[in-house]
């Protein structure tokens, strides 16, 4: 087991540096510089402006430099705000992002998997249909019209809380739900469904077999063996709701790392670009990492040889 | 009220599909007394599987629906009982071993946490005693390191093992019936053996009634007190083994019997099978529903169900040539003029 | 094995309910509580005391006062690096001017006073005492650094050209060129007090009073890349010190004791600029209280607010621009054209297409913008002159007459024959709209249907146009201040003209440059617009822009705030007043 460990976190150093290396030159694959804007310059100036900041040098010898601040942990600064680095960006954003997102996480998923079970458990009845139709519903509709509608209907007309802005736990509340809703419905469909694969199982008839009561069946044998490959997708799930999602940051106006992800690359803002990508991408391969370990824990019939 | 242990009337079972009504199990009785070991033979899909979880009532009610008839254990009636009910009787009165032991046990639970979960649900024990009853029964079953085995998943069993334990999980709570329905046709032949053997033992042991469900006649040889043979959702022909296996009256069991390769027969030989398939239980023949696969299929057959027939008390068939109108009819001989059954010596009829 | 297992679960639960916990702390904004006001040593001066309970001083305690505004939030404090003028807003609080501009006039702040040489080519400025927050004293060095620092080559300076351009500092071309050294440009500090500003020649429409900030060199050295990220890489010595600022959150302002007018003007003590991209929230926390201004007002919310809307007519002009410089000479013929061009201007209804697209803009149909001065410094350029030129509503019947005989002077018979022309703009979505309703109207009204539209994000669609890789292209040009700097674009070698300085103009006409570049030199006021009409009158009608719309911006303000007056460069609360 140990060496598995070691294994894989080397494995997922490489991943990172893999990431890293292929966004670098695809980046300069990209038509156009990161200075053009509004502000139309010369073209004399803008090869000063790519003096100044390196630019200019050949490319391999820009990935050398790079590579040896993202060593020592610098992401460089930003080409686009001047003076602000990107590690100060991701600094100031991410702790915003991932709190909404762990909340989102935490209310989402054992929400949605409860719903999940419930469906399964009165499949075919009132309440089954009630919960594929808000799934559906959930996964279709897009986040920002959820938003919309609970920042009007709760926030303004009802104003048990506040519409925008992150000011306080109550402000994280709208968010948080409005980004739920997606995970919810995600997971309670896809539990439903692990449920029903579940139900078709022989143990399960063995369980009844036994005698066993209704609730000691679903609880420990069903959804053990449910919930284990809903694992599987957990990391990249984490990760990716960590990192931010822009619509709904933007929606409540909240300072979270989501708009830096598009206007970095908009802007072609090679630093912040890569910065993000390589911190995300990190996040990713070790969320991975640690779900795989997760899996090896959880289900018995995993095990390193 | 009854004399019997277990008494099966006129059982009707079907299920509802999205296609239509599939009449699996049509008008089946039989009993069951103490200590007694009861074999249900046919092939797959004749209702062997849903006649006996229908007694353990561990179809789920949509989509099956019990029709009719009538199923008492020790007098009561279980037809009506809800499933709240019937877990009082699951585990403890009767239990169950299925055919699969790697995909009917739980994966992710050890087994004898499986074990224990039977014996704290319908014995008044504490954890502790629950762990060392299971234990007990582990060694009883014939496994070696009991107690290493309590610990174990599934998966790190063998196949000989993991039936073993179903036993053990079966026999826990000392029930009167035990149902196996197949349980050594996914083993091979020396488990097969093994297993077989320690059924006889335990029943012997603790007079523990078996209903075994099979299509391996060899297996019925060693074990039944009684067999009964199903097809397409009825039973065709009942008796004692020697009826069956010597006397036998219907042309279905004919078949069965002469389709059992036979060792000491030349190896060029091709194996013997009857022809056909069983019928569509969406739309059962109104005759007899061997009637399209049977040599001696006269035109009576087609259009009525053949009554019982008793050749004696405990020996019946449902065919329509023991009918005296009917011609005799002698039964197919093997190629050298015997009907020769495994293990019992050869006689001719 | 199950224990470890256990054990890994709950440390595992364990690192995630921390991380929330911890991660609980991330709330920005809190409540508007006052902060205190020493936040950078006091200096130490007498006069510039404020303490926070009034407790036996002379000066009366100053009331705690709160302006909230939604405004947007600037790219970098980095002065040198600083292109838009979303961060001159910020400047213009945190920092001292040797002039400021209030509503339309400079006063002097920093500056006593300045003389002018005879031949209007040295500018001399005397300085008053002034001081950064730290204490240090500010010197004519310190504003002269500013300058030189944004025409150094090294540095990287984007707004180095655009200084040349206004300006022509004395040797400044040279510098960014490399061409001789710091010493040798005209701005320099005779001494602590004296700043000599020296142009390579007169400058007809600068009166002296630049705007511009002290800037330190050894704080810019010191503080390197990092320079204007954060509240701690600033240097203040203006109205306000930046206290906090959370990215994509608020700024918070406190005011500034030591700043040289702080007795006089600024008389708000906290400022918080909040900062929210989505309209809908801004009009929402508008409507709740929560914020007593808004800087920019979408169209959808004109009604919900027309209480406080005001409406600032000024922006960035909007033109379509023809490639006459085409590489596939078919299309050059054709977009070269006085006639066509002609044709697909007056086909155009700049007023619906305004109501269709953004009835905050107005329809542009000339150069010069509405708001700059004109014959006097009180009368307004565009009513002074009235340039001939394509009517507002458009004109479909002229429209035809000039596609006629486009098409017959380039030898077409038909609309249909001419080659597929691509419209290139932004690819944003009021960008968008304008294109549609455009093509949409030449295709009605000219039957022109050989003409597509290319969207492209605005980095790639910029560099296609400086390469001059289009056929039509939807521009956006500032205004300026002055008629001239507009004008002076399209000058032969102009910024816009030619855009990537490699000789090939756009709009090459003698007298057009002629007149611009008596403009330039000519100092009778009324002269100097004279001939500005009249070069706007040329290029209007031979060059290759055709005007579309203006951009205009609409802020709200609620009733108890006095003194608010808006700018679209500086955040003007000189004397801005809350009454809560």
């Amino acid at each position: 087991m140990r060496r598995y460990i070691v294994r894989r976190f080397f494995i997922s150093v490489v991943t990172v540096w893999t990431i890293a290396t292929v966004c670098f030159f695809l980046l300069r694959l990209l038509p156009g510089n990161p200075f053009l804007s509004t502000t139309i310059m010369k073209q004399d100036m803008v090869d000063k402006m790519m003096r100044y900041y390196g630019l200019d040098k050949p490319l391999w010898q820009q990935y050398i430099t790079y590579m040896g601040n993202l060593l020592r942990g610098d992401f460089g600064y930003s080409l686009k705000y001047a003076g602000r680095s990107v590690n100060y960006v991701i600094k100031s954003t991410f702790p915003t992002s991932a709190q909404l997102g762990m909340q989102a996480l935490f209310f989402g998923i054992p929400t949605g998997t409860l719903l999940g079970i419930i469906s399964a458990k009165r499949r075919g009845k009132e309440l089954d249909y009630a919960f594929n139709a808000l799934s559906v519903i959930g996964i279709s509709v897009p986040s920002f019209i959820i938003a919309a509608l609970l920042q009007y209907i709760l926030g303004l007309k009802l104003g048990w809380f506040p519409v925008a802005q992150w000011k306080s736990f109550s402000h994280t509340i709208l968010p948080t739900l409005t980004l739920s809703f997606g995970i919810i419905a995600s997971h309670c469909r896809s539990m439903r469904t692990l449920m029903l694969e579940v139900d078709q199982q022989d143990y399960l008839k063995t369980a009844r077999a036994k005698g066993l009561g209704e609730t000691r069946i679903v609880f420990f044998h069903q959804i053990r063996n449910a919930i284990i490959p809903m694992i599987t997708g957990l990391g990249t799930e984490i990760a990716g709701l960590l990192m931010g999602s822009y619509v709904v940051e933007k929606i409540f106006s909240i300072p979270g790392m989501g708009s830096y992800f598009v206007t970095s690359i908009q802007g072609l803002d090679y630093t912040m670009v890569l910065g993000l990508v390589v911190f995300q991408g990190t996040f990713v391969v070790f969320a991975n990492f640690l779900v795989d370990i997760l899996y090896v824990i959880v289900d018995p019939r995993i095990r390193i040889s | 009220m009854s004399k019997h242990l277990l008494e099966v009337k006129d059982l009707y079972v079907s299920f509802d599909t999205y296609a239509g009504e599939v009449q699996a199990v049509r008008g089946v009785d039989f009993t069951l007394d103490g200590g007694e070991t009861l074999a249900i033979v046919g092939e797959s899909g004749c209702g062997k599987s849903v006649t006996v979880q229908t007694i353990m009532k561990l179809n789920p009610e949509p989509p099956s629906r019990i029709k009719g008839g009538s199923i008492l254990y020790r007098g009561e009636e279980l037809i009506n009982k809800t499933n709240r009910e019937m877990q009082a009787y699951r585990g403890k009165e009767f239990s169950m071993i299925f055919q699969d032991s790697m995909t009917s046990l739980n994966p992710t639970m050890r087994v004898g946490r499986q074990i224990s979960e039977a014996i704290l649900k319908h014995r008044k024990m504490d954890r502790k005693e629950a762990k060392k009853l299971a234990v007990e029964m582990l060694a009883k079953v014939g496994l070696p390191n009991p107690d290493k085995c309590y610990r174990q998943y599934p998966h790190t069993l063998s196949g000989g093992m993991r039936q073993r334990v179903m036993i053990a999980m079966a026999l826990s709570c000392e029930p009167a019936i035990l149902l196996a329905d197949e349980p050594t046709t996914a083993l091979d032949v020396t488990t097969q053996a093994q297993i077989l053997e320690l059924m006889k033992e335990i029943k012997e042991r603790t007079g523990t009634s078996i209903i075994l469900i099979t299509h391996n006649l060899g297996v019925v040889s060693r074990m039944a007190d009684r067999i009964a043979i199903m097809y397409a959702g009825k039973i065709v022909e009942r008796g004692l083994p020697d009826d069956i296996f010597y006397r036998p009256k219907h042309p279905y069991t004919w078949g069965l019997l002469g389709s059992m390769p036979d060792m000491s027969l030349r190896t060029d030989r091709k194996l013997t099978s009857i022809p056909g398939t069983p019928p569509d239980l969406f739309a059962p023949p109104e005759g007899c529903a061997f009637a399209s696969r049977c040599p001696y299929c006269m035109h009576v057959c087609l259009k009525h169900e053949p009554p019982v027939f008793d050749m004696s008390e405990e020996h019946q068939s449902a065919c329509w040539l023991i009918d005296s109108r009917a011609e005799m009819v002698v039964p197919p001989l093997g190629e050298d003029k015997t009907l020769r059954v495994k293990g019992r010596g050869g006689h001719v009829v | 094995m199950k224990k470890l297992r256990n054990l890994l679960l709950v440390l595992l639960v364990a690192t995630l309910l921390f991380g929330t916990i911890s991660g609980c702390n991330t709330y920005s904004g809190g409540s508007t509580s006052t902060p205190d006001q020493s936040t950078e040593p006091t200096s130490s001066g007498t006069d510039n005391e404020n303490d926070d309970n009034g407790s036996g001083t002379e000066q009366p305690t100053v009331k705690e006062t709160t302006f909230t505004f939604v405004g947007d939030q600037p790219n970098t404090l980095n002065m040198i690096l600083s292109v838009s003028n979303i961060d001159s807003h910020i400047f213009y609080l945190t920092s001292a001017m040797l002039f400021r501009p209030y509503d339309g006039v400079s006063y002097p702040e920093v500056c006593e006073d300045f003389t002018v040489s005879e031949d209007k080519t040295v500018y001399t400025y005397k300085l008053r005492d002034a001081q950064y927050s730290d204490g240090t004293p500010i010197t004519a060095e310190h504003f002269a650094y500013y300058l030189l620092a944004r025409l150094d080559p090294e540095m990287g300076s984007p707004m180095a050209a655009d200084l040349i351009n206004t300006y022509g500092f004395l040797n400044a071309a040279a510098y960014n060129a490399g061409e001789c050294s710091r010493e040798d440009v005209g701005i320099k500090a005779l001494d602590e007090k004296t700043l000599e500003i020296t142009l390579e020649r007169p400058i007809a429409t600068f009166d002296g009073k630049l705007d511009i900030y002290p800037l330190r060199e050894e704080f810019v050295k010191e503080k390197g890349e990092a320079l204007g990220g954060t509240p701690d890489d600033l240097e203040y010595s203006g109205p306000y010190i930046l206290k906090e600022w959370v990215l994509d959150g608020y700024m918070d302002f406190v005011k500034n004791p030591t700043y040289i007018d702080a007795d006089k003007s600024f008389p708000t003590t906290n400022i918080r600029m909040v900062i929210s991209s989505d309209h809908n929230t801004r009009v929402t926390m508008f409507e709740n209280g929560e914020v007593d201004c808004l800087m920019n007002v979408g169209n959808d919310y004109l009604d919900i607010l027309k209480d406080y809307i005001e409406h600032n007519p000024g922006g960035g002009h909007q033109a379509i621009q023809f490639n006459r410089l085409n590489q596939d000479p078919a299309k050059a013929a054709i977009l070269g054209n006085k006639n066509f061009r002609k044709a697909l201007s007056y086909a155009l209804n700049r007023e619906a297409i305004v109501a269709a697209t953004n009835p905050s803009s107005a329809p542009l149909t000339r150069l010069v913008s509405s708001n700059h001065a004109g014959i006097r410094e009180d009368s307004l350029f565009t009513e002074d002159f009235t340039p001939n030129t394509v009517p507002a509503a458009g004109d479909v019947n002229k429209a035809k007459e000039y596609l006629d005989a486009a098409l017959q002077e380039l030898g077409y018979s038909s609309v249909s024959e001419l080659p597929t022309l691509e419209y290139l703009t932004f690819e944003v979505p009021t960008y968008r709209l304008i294109a549609e309703t455009v093509i949409d109207q030449w295709k009605q009204l000219l039957g022109l249907e050989n003409i597509s539209i290319l969207l492209l994000p605005v980095p790639q669609a910029i560099q296609a146009m400086m390469t001059y890789d289009y056929d039509i292209y939807y521009t956006s040009l500032s205004s300026g201040d002055d008629p001239i700097e507009i004008l002076s674009m399209w000058v032969t070698g102009g910024t816009v003209n030619d855009i990537t300085g490699s000789g090939r103009n756009l709009f090459e006409n003698e007298k057009y440059d002629e007149l611009v570049a008596e403009a330039i030199v000519t100092f009778d006021r009324q002269k100097r617009m004279e001939l500005l009409a009249e070069a706007e009158q040329i290029i209007l009608e031979e060059g290759p822009i055709e005007p579309l719309i203006v951009d205009g911006i609409y802020y709200a303000v609620a009733p108890y705030v006095e003194g608010f007056v808006y700018s679209s460069d500086y955040y003007q609360f000189n004397y801005l007043v809350v009454n809560k």
